[in-house]
């Protein structure tokens, strides 16, 4: 079982946040997305988000909003294919275990 | 964000802008309305910098645990408590001992108690020794006052003694000489009564302290 860790699973969720936004999205607006969904501490995401950068899965570019720089964090293919992994695995574990509730 | 800029001097450069720029942009997003909460949130720029200096090591994940209420990372809560901790080290260490002194059981206090006594023997004895050492120069200092004022007094009548008989035994060949010695002699029996006045009252005045001391701790 791959979500043998809350790290894993908070990656899906990360990627699955960031993958919504074809153009990308940043840090603050990726906090409040997967905050609305879970909490989780507003200090837990950066290590996550820097994680998910060097493995590949996100990359970074600057653009101007207002007069100042924001960073945008976007899908790379090696990232899109991580959240399919995820999902698939979230499926089947989840359809496991739904299996077993219900008596199957 | 200075703060959190002096604690990840630790890491690489790049890092350091990395994570700098991430919070400076998650304040600048989160406007300066929310700004206050998001501190509270986030806590002392030492809890950022332990998180973020573990999650460069890839210990940060391994921590993190999901549960119905949602991720969390109980390490960091300790982290956070102990580097608050040390923070206030310097300026409460005192506040601490007192807290800590309280804290204890009766028990353990008479313990600690008795193992500063222990611990202060080595001193106590230097003490100890200082305050003998003083006192015996204190007593020798008496005693010199006392017997050698009466030493030289003694001396001078020895001296007054000789030059009278050495005067005297002059005179027969030389009269001149002899009265200079008669007349030193008396001289330095004037010195022996000056001196032995003063001994005298020295010593009645060291004998009377000492009997006043020891008539209070009769009394």
């Amino acid at each position: 079982m791959i979500f043998n860790t809350g790290a894993a699973l908070l990656d899906a969720i990360v990627l699955s946040v960031v993958s919504r936004e074809e153009k990308g999205t940043y840090g603050y607006k990726i906090t409040q997305d997967v905050q609305a969904v879970i909490s989780v501490s507003e200090s837990t995401l950066y290590p996550v988000l820097r994680r998910l950068l060097k493995d590949g899965c996100l990359e970074t570019y600057d653009q101007e909003f207002q007069g100042r720089n924001r960073r945008y964090y976007k899908m790379t293919d090696i990232g899109n294919a991580q959240l399919n992994m995820y999902k698939q695995e979230w499926l089947e574990y989840t359809m496991k275990i739904n299996r077993l509730f219900d008596g199957g | 964000m200075r703060e959190l800029d002096f604690l990840l001097q630790d890491i690489s450069d790049e890092e350091r802008k990395e994570a700098l720029l991430f919070y400076e942009n998650y304040f600048d997003e989160a406007g300066e309305d929310n700004e206050q909460k998001i501190i509270q949130e986030l806590g002392s720029p030492s809890r950022i910098a332990a998180i973020i200096k573990d999650g460069l090591k890839g210990r940060f994940d391994e921590s993190i645990h999901s549960s119905n209420q949602g991720f969390f990372n109980e390490n960091y809560d300790q982290n956070y408590a102990m580097s608050e901790h040390q923070e206030k080290t310097t300026d409460n260490i005192l506040n601490r001992l007192k807290e800590k002194w309280n804290q204890l059981e009766k028990r353990d206090r008479h313990i600690l108690l008795i193992l500063l006594l222990i611990a202060c023997v080595p001193f106590t004895f230097s003490l100890l020794s200082g305050v003998f050492s003083g006192g015996f120069a204190i007593i020798t200092i008496i005693c010199m006052a006392l017997f050698g004022f009466w030493i030289v007094t003694f001396a001078c009548y020895v001296i007054v003694f000789a030059l009278f008989i050495s005067g005297l035994f002059t005179l027969f060949h030389s009269v001149g000489g002899g009265l200079i010695l008669i007349g030193l002699a008396f001289l330095a029996l004037a010195i022996a009564k000056i001196l032995s006045k003063i001994s005298l009252s020295i010593s009645s005045s060291i004998g009377r302290s000492f009997s006043r001391i020891f008539h209070k701790e009769s009394a």
